[in-house]
């Protein structure tokens, strides 16, 4: 892949659009990438037939397009000065799923931006969909904490490798990052504590060498259960910018929901993750 | 960005050419650091560790013919590499007490690029040994499927993308970005969209068609159906009309309790094709 040339941000809440745009500006511009923002409203789910509640719906909907029409206004004005290529898409998805609408914008971008996902907000479980990206989404995705500083997180990223499917898939998905990256750490916590194993991050990072990422291998001890806070402590002691890590996750009873470490990371992390499934 | 580091799974030595003429023709000017995996099976015991029963019976047949038949496909592999300009690294791994897949799948997720045959049907042990749509489902890679037969032409010219607007087609269409940047002409199908639950656009390929448009790769999106046909069926239609060298799948299915269930499109391609496919899950 020649680097990320389509990369789209996920605008929601308001009040963080500042940040996720703060990070999606800073990548379309060192990638040269096209930027999409993109705003998906509420699907028509009260609008019974024959037009029953109409006045409820149009003034829900008009909320929505007043908030819209504030973000994209953000977005237009974000990254001033930069040359970006970007692109406004607000959707309406009528009576067909939010999710549906989004993912046909995702799968067709090299990356995703997105926030972190925010419990306290009000609109959290209807606008926010980090699960259904990363699990559904078959793009890798770049969330943005909500605290914590954002400018030049693309200098040091942390791997969290694990030689299984989805930590490959987050590796490989990051490379246009890493690439640009003055040094990557991959980092294997090795779950057994007095374990003296091979550690596995060799292969890796001589295949990631090949494509001019400057990476050490390194390792940490840590049992399964533990490994999200493990992982938040090295990034903290390692100094590391942001994160790339395999995002587990899969479908329970009607919904997605994300693995142990996944689910302590999103809810915790201070600096971007890039995750992928 | 190319396909730097690049596995190829060899199981035999008829099939190890085949599959190292499509390696090599995947070079694009870089310097290729090519992996010759040969996994050798280990032997299956027998009544080992049961209370009552005398001797394990050991079977070894095969683990033997795995091993006489090693020094002759490594002999292809640096062959293969000697000829050309690449870095070649022989692997031979005994799968001493796990599975042949295993030891295969631990290797191929460090690589960019995974290559290996279409399972063999004529061959008794092919369910153990030729496992390409798990390599798919598990690796995290991507991986090309090299047909048992049919001519072997440089891959990557002339190319089908197939795309229905899940999330593995995606998968595969962006993995593929590499060779796409080498092809001359690419052509994005949604196979028997009216199928579908949903469909984006008028051109539902048209998305990524722009995408990958800025990846520099000329495409065009088409939608095409056939009646009575399936999915798998069009594609492979499309991709004759087409004159493609290769097809790029998504692959669909799930393991449950080590089985490997696949979906129709995904089984029929893997049986039928006489094109190389890439696929990713």
């Amino acid at each position: 892949m020649s680097g990320y040339k389509t990369i789209v941000v996920h605008l929601a809440d308001e009040r963080r659009v500042d940040r996720t745009l703060a990070v999606a500006v800073e990548l379309a511009h060192q990638q040269d990438a096209h930027l999409v923002g993109l705003f998906v409203s509420l699907p028509d789910l009260l609008a019974p037939p024959l037009g029953v509640g109409r006045s409820l719906v149009a003034a829900g909907r008009a909320t929505i397009r007043e908030r819209a029409e504030k973000i994209r206004q953000k977005f237009e004005a974000a990254g001033a000065g930069l040359s970006l290529k970007k692109e406004w898409r607000f959707v309406e998805p009528g009576r067909a799923p939010a999710i549906d609408a989004l993912m046909i914008h995702v799968r067709a971008a090299d990356l995703i931006v997105a926030a972190q996902g925010d419990l306290t907000w009000d609109d959290n479980l209807l606008m926010e969909y980090p699960e259904e990206l990363l699990l559904q989404g078959g793009r890798p995705i770049l969330f943005v904490p909500n605290v914590g500083e954002l400018q030049n997180f693309s200098l040091r990223p942390l791997i969290a490798w694990s030689q299984r499917r989805e930590a490959s898939r987050a590796a490989f998905d990051a490379l246009p990052l890493l690439r640009k990256a003055e040094i990557v750490r991959v980092l294997w916590i090795n779950p057994d504590v007095a374990g003296k194993d091979e550690p596995p991050t060799g292969d890796i990072s001589r295949t990631l060498s090949r494509h001019g990422v400057n990476c050490i291998p390194a390792t940490t001890h840590g049992a399964d259960a533990d490994v999200g806070k493990a992982l938040l402590h090295e990034v903290k002691e390692s100094g590391a910018t942001m994160l790339v890590m395999g995002g587990y996750g899969h479908y329970r009873f009607r919904e997605y929901v994300f693995g142990g470490a996944t689910r302590h990371i999103l809810r915790n992390m201070t600096v971007p993750t890039l995750l992928s499934h | 960005m190319t396909y730097h580091t690049i596995l190829v799974h060899l199981t035999d030595p008829v099939r190890a050419k085949r599959l190292m003429r499509v390696a090599l023709g995947l070079r694009r000017g870089a310097k290729a650091h090519i992996i010759g995996l040969y996994a050798i099976p280990s032997a299956f015991l027998l009544g080992a560790g049961m209370p009552g029963t005398p001797n394990p019976i050991v079977f070894d047949d095969l683990r033997r013919q795995f091993q006489e038949s090693a020094g002759e496909i490594k002999a292809i592999f640096e062959d293969a590499c000697a000829g050309a300009n690449c870095i070649g690294e022989w692997r031979s791994v005994d799968a001493a007490e796990t599975s042949v897949s295993e030891v295969v799948l631990q290797h191929a997720r460090s690589v960019d690029l995974v290559i290996a045959s279409q399972v063999d049907g004529s061959w008794t042990n092919a369910e153990a040994y030729d496992f390409p749509q798990v390599l798919a489902l598990e690796s995290g890679r991507p991986v090309l499927i090299v047909p048992n037969e049919g001519p072997l032409v440089p891959v990557g010219r002339r190319v089908v993308i197939a795309w229905n607007g899940r999330r593995e087609s995606a998968r595969a269409a962006f993995d593929a970005v590499p060779l796409l940047h080498a092809a001359s002409a690419v052509k994005v199908v949604w196979a028997n969209a009216d199928d579908e639950p949903y469909v984006a656009h008028d051109v539902p390929a048209a998305d990524l068609c722009t995408a990958l448009a800025r990846h520099g790769v000329p495409c065009e999106a088409t939608t095409a159906s056939g009646h009575g046909l399936s999915a798998g069926a069009v594609l492979l239609r499309e991709a004759k009309g087409f004159g493609a060298d290769m097809l790029v799948m998504g692959c669909y299915g799930h393991s449950r309790l080590r089985e490997f269930i696949f979906g129709g499109a995904t089984a029929h391609v893997l049986d039928t094709t006489h094109i190389p496919v890439l696929m990713s899950h």
